[in-house]
């Protein structure tokens, strides 16, 4: 039997979330077949097997973080043999941390003051560098766990494209000054339109955006804060934003103006498909120049507004609700219609109210009368 | 992406240049061979015998195994770090086939047919992957960073270019002893860009010592793509300001880079030193730290597929009768076997252990040096 422990496939990684695994319980590998998928702090690397043999256990679960060293695979390979990776000095390495915490505290200066202005004793941290080192990032976690200890509190660390997510969200947050306008419209032509051409609700709302943004160009841009300059952009990339398992996904259509509906329909099936399965590659996540929210597929109640943050380069960003039946008014009197809320969002530093009203404006023509965006 | 500013890099892929090879006339590159292998290029095939071209086709397919091997094994944690040349087994193998073996070659990252061409073994090759005490080098370099006293094979340095000076002062030295062997280095187009690559060109420019400088431009310095590499025309182009001689030459065509070589080589005394810019292309990661999905446009590499090495070569032994697939399968399996069989006797070997890296610092051993052993050795045996 062999046991497969995670390597450092970088260098100095600590840890990797598993993604995907790419064999089963009871299958047969080849040496160097690829087993599994993990993310690290850098990028997405694939893992290949250090041995021929039959799979016998799969020991890490996929969204599980694991240490480097953590067994994650057993590999029957007809041999109790393991002295070869067992008496790889980077593996014993692997196993000294704990022991070195009984001996000495391997550590920096600046750690060793940060431990002490935060009273925790270094000998009960154990260290994830080099060697055992213990790192600032060692003590942080010793405190959170100490701190979740006292409260029950549970502790999710953002890893991956997650914590990229975040970081570009508050970047957007940070700089832009973001301004919004919330809206409703009469979608009782988008929804005659939907069925008669068998289209999906976030199609014909892409091909109505697609219509507008040619109209008002200033919207289909990225910023460029060094220069101070607004690009807008010749052709239309549309962000769409994907929910997939916990993360927020933003795959991107590229040149959409130039597509017909059956085009943008299909490619809206397959991104989002592929977005909910984790199985985008990071190039279609990049290069958007104008960000649709729509959420139809997860809203329960009466939701009216939202605040959306814009998608950092980009300028402006469309949420859109579901359809509900609500009163409208209409010639007079009374009518049930089915009623889309959307809500606006754009960087005022670029772009103002006066544009945001007439982007409104044409965008509320399009869904009055779909065919012509079509 | 139009919506980027043309002057910085902002993290997108920009949009591929063709393939400057299919050019070769108007760029001034060099070539026998046309994409298919046909010998119709600017510069007359060689003519070299079955049993050379074969040994130049034998090797990089050999090269392009290890490579795909040495990947597997990092990607498996069986080896810490990898440096692909996927792309590139021409250069290294026309390059060094046009040379003779009293001659020096300071490589370097990706040229691993070197020590093979010199006659080291295989199994020797994995131990330096593994990092075994048995190794020429001790374990002491990356994985991939070769060298041999025994084949005057220099092994490079990790820092890019620094190894430019080396060359041309050991090639100056050889000359004011009255040898006759020559020099040639390997160095990268980022390695153009440092202060180094100033510092040699103009002291061969100068002083005529006889090296042969092999600029292996193949497209990208890690994350750095040629039109931010430099503004001169191309990088042959450099040696002309500082009096050298240059050529460039089609970097996936193993008969024009050996032709141009052997020119260079054989008539050092009347030309000097000769600066050769391969035009190639490295189709794989820069090493197992990197992740080129990040920078370069996917479509890139489809463009340099047409251009593989490998590929040309064997179209033109198949052209000439010398090669078929009976060939080619034999081939694949003999390596297979070879490759097994050095990785298995390579990860038996015996890894140093910490007192090693004080070996060797100086001929002789000092104070300092020995107390730092002592202060390591105590520390590693408390921890065991």
């Amino acid at each position: 039997m062999f046991d497969f422990k995670l390597p450092d496939i970088g260098e100095g990684l600590a840890e990797a979330e598993f993604l995907n695994w790419s064999v089963k319980t009871g299958q047969m590998v080849k040496e160097g077949d690829v087993v599994a998928e993990i993310s690290t702090d850098k990028v997405t690397v694939e893992l290949a097997a250090p041995r021929s043999g039959q799979i016998h256990e799969i020991c890490v679960d996929v969204g599980e973080v694991v240490k480097v060293g953590t067994v994650i695979l057993r590999i029957d390979d007809q041999s109790s043999d393991q002295v070869s990776q067992e008496s790889k000095p980077a593996e014993k390495q692997l196993e000294k941390p704990s022991k070195v915490k009984a001996v000495k505290v391997r550590t920096s200066p600046v750690v060793r003051r940060f431990a002490t202005e935060n009273k925790v004793d270094l000998a009960n941290v154990i260290g994830s560098g080099s060697e055992g080192m213990i790192l600032r990032s060692d003590v942080e976690a010793f405190i959170k766990q100490e701190v979740s200890q006292q409260s029950g509190d549970q502790i999710i660390k953002l890893k991956g494209a997650a914590l990229s997510t975040a970081q570009n969200i508050s970047k957007a947050a940070n700089i832009m000054a973001t301004t919004s306008i919330s809206f409703d419209v009469n979608a009782d032509q988008i929804a005659k339109c939907i069925s008669e051409n068998n289209l999906s609700p976030l199609t014909v709302i892409s091909m109505c955006l697609i219509g507008t943004l040619k109209k008002h160009p200033k919207f289909n841009a990225t910023i460029d804060e060094e220069n101070n300059q607004l690009c807008i952009s010749d052709h239309i990339n549309l962000g769409i934003a994907v929910t997939a398992s916990d993360q927020l996904l933003v795959p991107v259509l590229e040149n959409i103006g130039s597509k017909n509906s059956e085009e943008i329909s299909a490619s809206i099936i397959d991104i989002t498909a592929r977005g909910r399965h984790d199985q985008l590659k990071p190039q279609e996540m990049r290069g958007s120049t104008f960000t649709l929210s729509s959420t139809g597929g997860i809203e329960q109640g009466l939701i009216t507004s939202t605040t959306p943050i814009i998608n950092h380069p980009n300028v402006a960003i469309l949420w859109a609700s579901r359809f509900t039946d609500r009163p409208w008014v209409s010639e007079g009197g009374i009518i049930v219609a089915k009623v889309m809320s959307c809500t606006l969002a754009f960087d005022h530093r670029y772009l103002h109210g006066a544009d945001g009203f007439a982007f409104i404006s044409d965008f509320e023509e399009f869904m009055q009368n779909p065919s012509s965006a079509l | 992406m139009s919506t980027q500013s043309d002057n910085k890099f902002t993290g997108n892929p920009r949009e591929p240049e063709p393939v400057p090879l299919a050019q070769a006339d108007e760029l001034g590159i060099k070539q026998v061979l046309d994409c298919d292998g046909n010998a119709n290029g600017n510069l007359a095939d060689p003519n070299l015998s079955e049993d050379e071209v074969r040994k130049f086709y034998e090797m990089m397919v050999l090269v392009r195994a290890i490579d795909d091997r040495g990947w597997k094994l990092q990607r498996s944690g069986r080896i810490a770090f990898w440096i692909p040349l996927l792309g590139q087994e021409a250069v290294q193998v026309g390059v060094t086939c046009a040379l003779d073996d009293k001659d020096w070659i300071f490589r370097a990252h990706r040229e691993l047919a070197v020590w093979l061409l010199r006659g080291k073994s295989l199994k020797m090759l994995f131990a330096q992957f593994y990092g075994a005490e048995e190794e020429p080098l001790r374990g002491r370099r990356l994985p991939c960073l070769i060298g041999s006293r025994d084949i005057n094979l220099i092994s490079s340095t990790t820092q890019v270019g620094a190894s430019l000076p080396h060359a041309v002062g050991a090639a100056w030295a050889a000359k004011l002893l009255g040898g006759s062997e020559k020099f040639l280095i390997f160095f990268g187009d980022g390695s153009a860009s440092r202060g180094e690559f100033h510092s040699a060109m103009n002291f061969a420019g100068i002083h005529q010592p006889p090296v042969m400088m092999v600029c292996v431009n193949n497209g990208w310095a890690v994350t750095t793509p040629l039109d931010r590499q430099t503004a001169s025309a191309n990088f042959a182009a450099k040696g002309d300001n500082y009096g050298v001689r240059n050529v460039r030459v089609d970097g996936n065509d193993p008969l024009a880079l050996y032709a141009v070589t052997k020119d260079a080589h054989d008539n050092i005394e009347e030309y000097g030193p000769t600066l050769i810019e391969a035009v190639t292309f490295r189709l794989g990661y820069h090493t197992s730290s990197d992740n080129p999905d990040l920078y370069r446009h996917e479509q890139e590499c489809e463009l340099w597929k047409p251009w593989d090495p490998v590929r040309r070569l064997r179209l033109y032994m198949e052209n000439k009768g010398w090669w078929d697939q009976t060939r080619e399968d034999a081939l694949i399996a003999l390596h297979e076997k070879e490759i097994q069989e050095a990785v298995t006797a390579a990860e038996a070997m015996k890894i140093p252990g910490p007192a090693s890296q004080f070996d060797d610092v100086f001929a002789e051993t000092n104070w300092m040096i020995e107390e730092q052993k002592e202060r390591i050795l105590s520390e590693v045996k408390a921890d065991d």
